[in-house]
Order: C-alpha cells, then sequence, then structure tokens
C-alpha cells in the first residue's frame, strides 16, 4: 500500500507577526517555521498505518526548498520513507488550487497513492481548501476533519467533528483523501536514530518551472489587527470589582 | 447583481449567522434569493419571510447529510438563481459543502470580515494566520460566481418583512455517495457553538482542575454563553479540543469574552483578539492576556467567577 501525506510550513505559533513594507505578505525574514500542526497528525496516522499493515509512506511539500527541506527532514526522521519537495521561488503566492494541481501533476507521474493524508488546515491561511481540490484532480473521495480512523483492507470507518461538538461517522473506500484533525493520534518526536537515518532518505526535487502551473492574483493590504486601548485594572474587594465589572459591561450592551 | 444566500438551520432552526450576510448584500445592491438546504418546510420558509426574501429555493429532505449530494444541490441552486455572489456563514457544515464546488464552478473566500464593491470587482477582508492578521482578495464574478462564507457577528440581523414570497423546490439529488455517512452523535450537553457564541466565557490552566469548568458552565448558562478552553487544559484532556479557541482550535470574534486564569499565549490571543470586549481574570498581574484586554481583574477566576454568577443571576432575575 502506497500512503502520501502533503505538509506544509508555517510559522511556528507563538511568533509575533509582522508585515512586509508592501503589505503584500507577512515578513518571512526571522521566523521560526514549523510543520503545520494540523500535518503532523497526518504524518503520525499514516506511520501508524505503515506499522500495523505495512505501507510505503511517502511525504510531500510544496514551497521554496531552502526551508521546506527542513519540514520533510523531520518527517523522514519520524519515520516517512522518502520525500518529495516541489520547489517554489520563495515570494511566489501559493492558492489551494495551485498546491493541489502541483501535486495532482508530480502524483501522477507515477503510481497513485492508496491513502492521502493530509492536515484540515494551515493555520496560516486556514483555508482546508487544497485536499478537496486535490480530490477533484485526482478523482479520489475527501473527508475532512477526522478525529478518529480505522482502516481495514480498502474500508475506511472515520468519525468527524462537526459545529457544536456533533460527531458524524463516515464509511469510505481507498483511493481516499483524509484531512487530519487534532484528537486523531499524538504524534511522535523524532529520535536520535530515526534523524539520523533521515539524512540518508532521498528527497526528490520538482522545480515548479516543470509543472506549467499558472499563478493566482494574491492578497494585498496585508494590516496588523488594531490595538485596543490600555487595560482598565479594576481595582477594590472582589465583590466591589465584581459589580464594576458587571455595571461596565451593561453599559457597553455587553451582557 | 444577484446573490444567493444560503440558510444553514440546526435543530430544525435557522441559524442566526446564515441572516447576518442579509444587511451586506442589501449594502452591495443585490437582489436574494434564499437557499434553504435540505428542508422543504413551510414554518422556515414563512419565517424566512420576515427577512425580506421574496424568492426561496429550498430542496427535499436530504438523507442526513450526504456531503456530495448536498454539494450538487447547491450548484442547482447556483444556477437557477443564476447568482454571481453566494453568502453563507462559516460554519464547517457549509465549508464543507462549498469546499466540494470544483474551481471551475466557483470562487471561494472563507473566514470574510468585510466585503466591498469597487466597479466590477468583489473585494474581500479576510482574517489571515488565525487572526494575527488581515489581507485583500480581489474577485472577478464576471465567469465564476464567488462564495463568500462571513464571519460570524460581524453584521447584525436585520428585520424587514418582504410581502409574498415564491418557494421554488429543487429538484432531489440522485448521487451515488462515495462517502457513506453511518451513524450521529450528538454531545451529552448541548454545547453551545462557540464560533458563533455571542458571549464566551473560557478557562485554563488557572482553574487548577478539570472539575472547576463547572463554575463556567455555570456561568455561561446564566448568560446563554458558550463555554471555551486553552490550549493547555484540552492537552491535559480537562476538556474537547471542539473548545479550544487559538491558533489551533477555533478563532472566534464574540461580543464579550471572558479569559478566566488564562495567562494569553500568543497562539491564544490570536483566536481571541477580534472579540470585541475582552475581560482578563488571572491572579498573575503581569500576565499577556491583561494587554489585549479591556477589563482586568487580578484575581482568582474560582472566587470571581462564582461571585459574578450570583449578581448576575440576581440581576436578570
Amino acid at each position: 500500500m502506497k500512503i502520501t501525506v502533503c505538509i506544509k510550513q508555517v510559522p511556528d505559533t507563538e511568533t509575533k507577526l509582522s508585515i512586509n513594507n508592501t503589505s503584500t505578505n507577512i515578513d518571512t525574514k526571522n521566523i521560526k517555521w514549523t510543520i503545520n500542526p494540523y500535518d503532523e497528525f497526518a504524518i503520525e496516522e499514516a506511520l501508524k498505518i505503515k506499522a500495523s499493515a505495512g505501507a510505503s509512506v511517502e511525504v510531500i511539500s510544496v514551497g521554496p526548498k531552502f526551508r521546506v527541506t527542513d519540514a520533510l527532514r523531520t518527517a523522514l526522521a519520524m519515520g516517512a520513507d522518502t520525500a518529495i519537495c516541489i520547489d517554489t521561488p520563495e515570494d511566489l503566492f501559493l492558492s489551494s488550487d495551485m498546491v493541489a494541481q502541483a501535486i495532482a501533476k508530480t502524483l501522477q507521474k507515477k503510481e497513485l497513492p492508496d491513502l492521502i493524508f493530509t492536515g484540515k488546515i494551515g493555520i496560516d491561511y486556514n483555508f482546508g481548501l487544497m485536499l478537496f481540490r486535490l480530490g477533484k484532480e485526482l478523482n479520489m473521495p475527501v473527508l475532512s476533519g477526522v478525529s478518529q480512523l480505522e482502516l481495514k483492507d480498502k474500508t475506511i470507518n472515520a468519525t468527524k467533528e462537526i459545529d457544536g461538538g456533533v460527531k458524524q461517522h463516515y464509511q469510505l473506500h481507498l483511493p481516499a483523501i483524509i484531512g487530519a484533525n487534532k484528537g486523531l493520534n499524538t504524534p511522535r518526536y523524532p529520535n536520535l536514530p530515526g534523524i539520523m537515518k533521515a539524512k540518508k532518505k532521498p528527497i526528490e526535487e520538482v522545480p515548479w518551472s516543470d509543472l506549467n502551473i499558472s499563478s493566482s492574483p494574491s492578497f494585498t493590504d496585508y494590516q496588523l489587527p488594531g490595538s485596543r486601548p490600555s487595560v482598565n485594572i479594576l481595582t477594590g474587594t472582589e465583590d466591589e470589582q465584581v459589580n464594576q465589572l458587571i455595571t461596565k459591561l451593561k453599559e457597553q450592551k455587553a451582557l | 447583481m444577484k446573490a444567493l444566500i444560503c440558510i444553514e438551520v440546526s435543530n430544525n432552526k435557522i441559524k442566526k449567522s446564515s441572516l447576518e450576510s442579509i444587511e451586506l448584500s442589501r449594502q452591495l445592491n443585490c437582489t436574494n434569493t434564499a437557499f434553504l438546504m435540505g428542508i422543504n418546510n413551510s414554518e422556515l420558509t414563512e419565517e424566512l419571510k420576515q427577512y425580506g426574501f421574496t424568492n426561496i429555493l429550498c430542496s427535499e429532505k436530504i438523507e442526513d447529510y450526504a456531503p456530495e449530494a448536498i454539494s450538487l444541490l447547491l450548484k442547482q441552486a447556483i444556477n437557477q438563481s443564476q447568482a454571481s455572489i453566494i453568502f453563507s456563514n462559516n460554519s464547517l457544515f457549509s465549508q464543507d459543502m462549498f469546499f466540494r464546488m470544483p474551481a471551475s464552478d466557483l470562487q471561494i473566500a472563507s473566514d470574510v470580515i468585510g466585503v466591498e464593491q469597487k466597479s466590477d470587482q468583489i473585494i474581500t477582508t479576510q482574517s489571515l494566520f488565525s487572526g494575527k492578521c488581515t489581507a485583500q482578495f480581489s474577485f472577478s464574478t464576471e465567469k465564476i460566481p464567488v462564495a463568500i462564507l462571513l464571519r460570524a457577528n460581524q453584521f447584525e440581523v436585520q428585520v424587514q418583512p418582504a410581502e409574498n414570497i415564491c418557494v421554488t423546490v429543487i429538484g432531489n439529488v440522485n448521487v451515488a455517495n462515495k462517502i457513506q455517512l453511518i451513524s450521529t452523535s450528538k454531545p451529552t450537553n448541548s454545547a453551545k457553538d462557540i464560533t458563533e457564541a455571542n458571549i464566551i466565557i473560557a478557562g485554563g490552566r488557572g482553574l487548577k482542575k478539570a472539575a472547576n469548568f463547572q463554575l463556567l458552565e455555570n456561568l455561561a448558562t446564566v448568560l446563554e454563553a458558550g463555554v471555551g478552553a486553552s490550549r493547555a487544559v484540552v492537552d491535559a484532556g480537562w476538556v474537547s479540543h471542539n473548545m479550544q479557541v487559538g491558533q489551533t482550535g477555533k478563532v472566534v470574534s464574540p461580543k464579550l469574552y471572558i479569559a478566566c486564569g488564562i495567562s494569553g499565549a500568543i497562539q491564544h490571543l490570536a483566536g481571541m483578539s477580534s472579540s470585541q470586549i475582552i475581560v482578563a481574570i488571572n491572579t498573575d498581574a503581569d500576565a499577556p492576556i491583561f494587554k489585549k484586554a479591556n477589563y482586568g481583574l487580578v484575581a482568582d477566576a474560582l472566587s470571581i467567577i462564582p461571585k459574578l454568577t450570583k449578581a448576575l443571576k440576581a440581576q436578570l432575575s
């Protein structure tokens, strides 16, 4: 069985962002990059299936190779077998469609995977659209937001959480694309032997220009949210503070 | 310009978040058709009349939730209404439905907080990096319609009754679903969805133990609020992930956010910083959360919250 995991690099969640001087992007210098947290659940699930059912696990990522290679090495260190880096120019805005097309074209050049995992959303753009577009390109069914999964032969039984804590239980068959959610598993940390082995695992490079994919217009006018007036710290006894708070919130029609 | 407004129904009630785009659509000078999904219910179509809809498309009951079928119904509704803009809320249900449309049929903007029109372009303002910044995107509606999934609580719902309504039922969709819905489990407590809640009470490690979340639930009942949580307590297993506010949880924009025993990690602040009013309760005067709050109480939430609940119960009764 062949499993492909699509991962992306995102700014670490504790990063405070700033905007570049043309307001056309965040300032990407001095950012700590990390694997998109939801993609970690995707990698882990693929590795679990590799261990239980026997599978080869390939990771693929789209982005500038000078930094994306790090993310791929980490995935290889966790236990993935091979990696592909679709190397893009650093300042190219990658829309969900462009990424889906790039991955589809690359995967179609060889034997298609039986199962594709990726995180349900990227915590950078928060779209969650790429995997659906990939499903259309590869003609595979897509189920996203999966927090529980069981694979038996070619049948997947999966749980997806929707609004209000409601859980839906689905069944679908391979080949399929699954968007991983928190709760699916606990991603392992790469250990030292894994890190050493990863150095010898192959990372195939695909230049963006080879894929003939048209660019998308990008976001403009990036802005940081406005700041709030400085906090009003309430004083007095606890009861006094509570009463002051209620009064102020009522004035502002917040209650 | 013609607009299609998707109306999501949950527990046989129209979701308020589905109605919030009506005012925006009117500001953009659109004529609106409503699309009531999966239900052909005269009570609900009557209710839609008070929001000014004269044209309502609805479908026959869809067997529970069949993702691919609902997406095909949406496509029919778009074609029938000839809409160039489609408005919807930003719920997970809506996202799943819209995301299944092919790119050749629909452009999509999600988590939208503002929309303008400049000549023939629709310009959306979207929240990116889980609320750490915003940016704009320009769409042309000339060839392909655009779907705008609007974040909750950005616009007020206006009542503007229409005289008559014309209800059209869209044909039933028969599609061999590759994805089969086997069953649904509802949560044991009817938790208010925090992405659409007007008031959220959130708890962090300062609550000391999982059982103390009950204090927040008590306050939430009085205020009809949703209950949220920091990543630390979700990771510790105190509460479920669907309550997590932050970059790896939910981005929320309620009118009022009360943070109890939450220190204010950057990824948490990202998730709640677009709340209108933020109240922080924390024993540590240096907690970063106070930098983002409107009102701060340097006190123990375990003591303050029951007092707040008691005072509000007395005042509101």
